[in-house]
């Protein structure tokens, strides 16, 4: 039953996402063919024109990324909130199959989504041009961002990994607390999706608040202004990135199990369709 | 298309009676078999549980009998079918008589009409 | 053979002081066809949500076929929903693919040759068809269903005369002695002869409980013109 379910939650998700994502492929591929790959490193005009276009691709990612998580967040609503509820609520499959398989499919397309963004700005900027000014700079780059010490000569496959799995929990836990407003939004009788955007404005907010403080506590960031005690030390670009997504996992985390949880508690007992 | 029954009254005794006009009317012939209690409810659009009910009081008054898994057949009784007949006609003259009496007509009157309208019809 | 739905004290509160349905007591038996008749907000759709699992007693309990509402239930009830409830993205033949996914009890067969005789095409969109072909696409997927319970709120209301003969004609066709159909309407005097029994609700209670030829018996009128009588504003 659960595999029957992701199938027709996929197919749905499918019919738009593929398209949207194959645009954004192909945007990507633009960019590389007419702005990077041509790319010479004195041509001021270029580079100038580069920039806008790469300004352009940025707002056409975040615009499809966001149409990723709106269309998710439409699919959970629309199959069992309106008046497709009546049908999907008596098929004969537990609530807690119908959460699972929407979490699987809509987790998943976030995560091809995340993924695909970020080989299209690999596709971006592997033109030749932009290669060679890394390969000249190669080693004084990386030593730069700090892949020194316990990072130095760092496998790329270990780099990809670890992207990998935050981006998959990142996944989960952005559609999680898609769900979870979806559902305490139902709690207004007579503003549901209202409540829900509100709900979903309320989570992400407090869930700042929270990496925030965290992030505070640990010493990853400072209060004051020009923090001088923190600019005499060395600075290392890649070992401050991996404390603050490790941070960002192990929240994201914890923050998915409370609210997919909450969310299942409500699917079962406050479901109140129209 | 569904029979003409009158809500007011109850289903089973009027699907009864459609059947016995049905039979008397040669519409079935003594000995004929009865389509299956489905089919008729079909064809009278009631339920078929309303309809199993009048055919059973049917079989109750011997007008109808079943063989166990050829069905439900009408009676080869002749006398009681001619019988049947007469009753029916019976109340069909009772009902005209009475309106007719309803209407002011003396007893003389309607005959004289009934033989007129015959000879009419003829 | 057991009843198919018996329900014991049944009561669904809302706020304080508002029952839309209060201690309820009624046993449906198999191989019936029942008419659940009570004016808007008497508490039918409530009963039907009941059973349907998509909302919870807040006191008393009701069983299909002996069980709780759950997966169970919901594989051998076949409910009718007054309102669209269909993706209406999807295509009619993905329709019913979608139902003999998920229903065992779904016999493909008869759906396409009930589509066959409407002439509706299984091709079509839903969202393109009119409302009452749109009726008819829901009401013959229901119904291709082998269930122990058909739930059928509304289900002639928005039809022309014709397919309205069709739709019940094809309620009785699919009548068996197992299952039990559950009609909700307002067009009584339409469906009347039909039915076996009939139940009266107002205000969440139950009002009368008796068959069709009771009623024209004993009270030498119709269910239509005793509903009048009854339910009298």
């Amino acid at each position: 039953m659960l595999t029957k379910l992701m199938k027709y939650d996929f197919k749905a998700l499918n019919r738009y996402l593929i398209l949207i994502h194959a645009f954004l492929l192909a945007a990507a591929a633009a960019v590389r063919i007419f702005l990077t790959e041509p790319l010479r490193p004195g041509d001021s005009q270029s580079i100038i024109v580069s920039t806008f276009g790469m300004i352009l691709f940025v707002l056409i990612a975040v615009g499809i990324s966001f149409a990723t998580g709106l269309l998710t967040a439409i699919r959970f609503y629309k199959n069992l909130f309106s008046d497709e509820g009546y049908l999907t609520h008596t098929l004969p499959v537990t609530r807690g199959q119908h959460l699972l398989s929407k979490t699987i499919a809509g987790s998943t397309w976030y995560f091809l989504d995340q993924i695909l963004l970020l080989g299209s700005l690999f596709l971006i900027f592997h033109a030749k041009p932009l290669r060679n000014l890394f390969n000249a700079n190669k080693a004084e780059l990386l030593k730069e961002l700090g892949f020194t010490g316990a990072y130095a000569n760092l496998a790329l496959w270990k780099i990809i990994l670890y992207l990998l799995i935050f981006l998959l929990i990142s996944a989960l836990s952005s559609v999680i607390m898609i769900y979870a407003s979806v559902v305490l939004g139902q709690l207004f009788t007579n503003h549901r999706v209202l409540g829900a955007v509100i709900c979903y404005i309320g989570l992400t907010t407090i869930m700042s608040i929270v990496s925030y403080a965290l992030l505070f506590a640990l010493g990853l960031i400072s209060l004051k202004v020009h923090d001088t005690s923190m600019s005499m030390q060395y600075f290392n670009t890649v070992s401050y990135m991996v404390k603050t997504l490790n941070l960002s996992m192990i929240l994201a985390a914890v923050t998915s199990v409370i609210l997919y949880v909450i969310t299942y508690q409500l699917l079962q007992t406050k479901l109140n369709l129209n | 298309m569904p029979w003409d029954l009158d809500n007011n009254r109850p289903i089973y005794l009027q699907l009864m009676e459609k059947i016995q006009q049905d039979i008397i009317s040669g519409v079935y012939h003594a000995g004929d078999r009865l389509p299956s209690v489905r089919e008729l409810a079909l064809e009278a659009s009631v339920n078929p549980n309303t309809m199993q009910k009048a055919l059973s009081e049917l079989e109750r008054n011997g007008l109808v009998h079943t063989q166990r898994t050829s069905g439900r057949f009408i009676t080869e009784d002749k006398t009681m079918l001619k019988q049947l007949k007469t009753e029916l006609a019976a109340v069909h003259i009772q009902d005209f008589l009475n309106t007719m009496k309803q209407l002011g007509f003396p007893p003389e009157e309607i005959l004289e009409l009934i033989e007129k309208t015959i000879k009419e019809d003829a | 053979m057991k009843p198919i739905l018996e329900c014991s004290g049944l009561s669904k509160q809302y706020t304080a002081g508002y029952y839309a349905l209060k201690n309820l007591n009624l046993v449906l038996e198999r191989g019936q066809i029942i008419g659940l008749l009570g004016p808007n907000g008497s508490g039918k759709t409530t009963f039907i949500k009941l059973i349907n699992d998509l909302i919870t007693p807040t006191s008393g309990q009701i069983l299909i076929d002996g069980k709780l509402p759950g997966v169970d239930t919901k594989a051998i009830v076949s409910y009718l929903p007054e309102r669209t409830h269909l993706d209406q993205t999807m295509k009619i033949k993905d329709l019913i693919k979608y139902f003999a996914d998920f229903y065992e009890d779904f016999r493909m067969e008869r759906a396409f040759t009930m589509l066959r005789d409407l002439n509706i095409d299984q091709n079509a969109r839903l969202k393109n068809l009119s409302k009452g072909t749109k009726e008819k696409v829901q009401l013959i997927l229901v119904m291709s269903r082998d269930a122990k319970l058909y739930i059928l709120d509304e289900p002639i209301g928005g039809v022309d005369p014709a397919a309205r003969d069709y739709i019940l004609h094809t309620i009785l066709n699919n009548y068996n002695e197992e299952a039990t159909i559950l009609l909700s309407t307002h067009l009584i005097h339409d469906i009347e002869n039909i039915l076996d029994q009939v139940v009266f609700i107002r205000q969440g209670e139950l009002v009368l409980n008796a068959s069709v030829d009771e009623i024209r018996m004993q009270q030498g009128k119709s269910v239509d013109s005793l509903f009048r009588e009854v339910f009298k504003c």
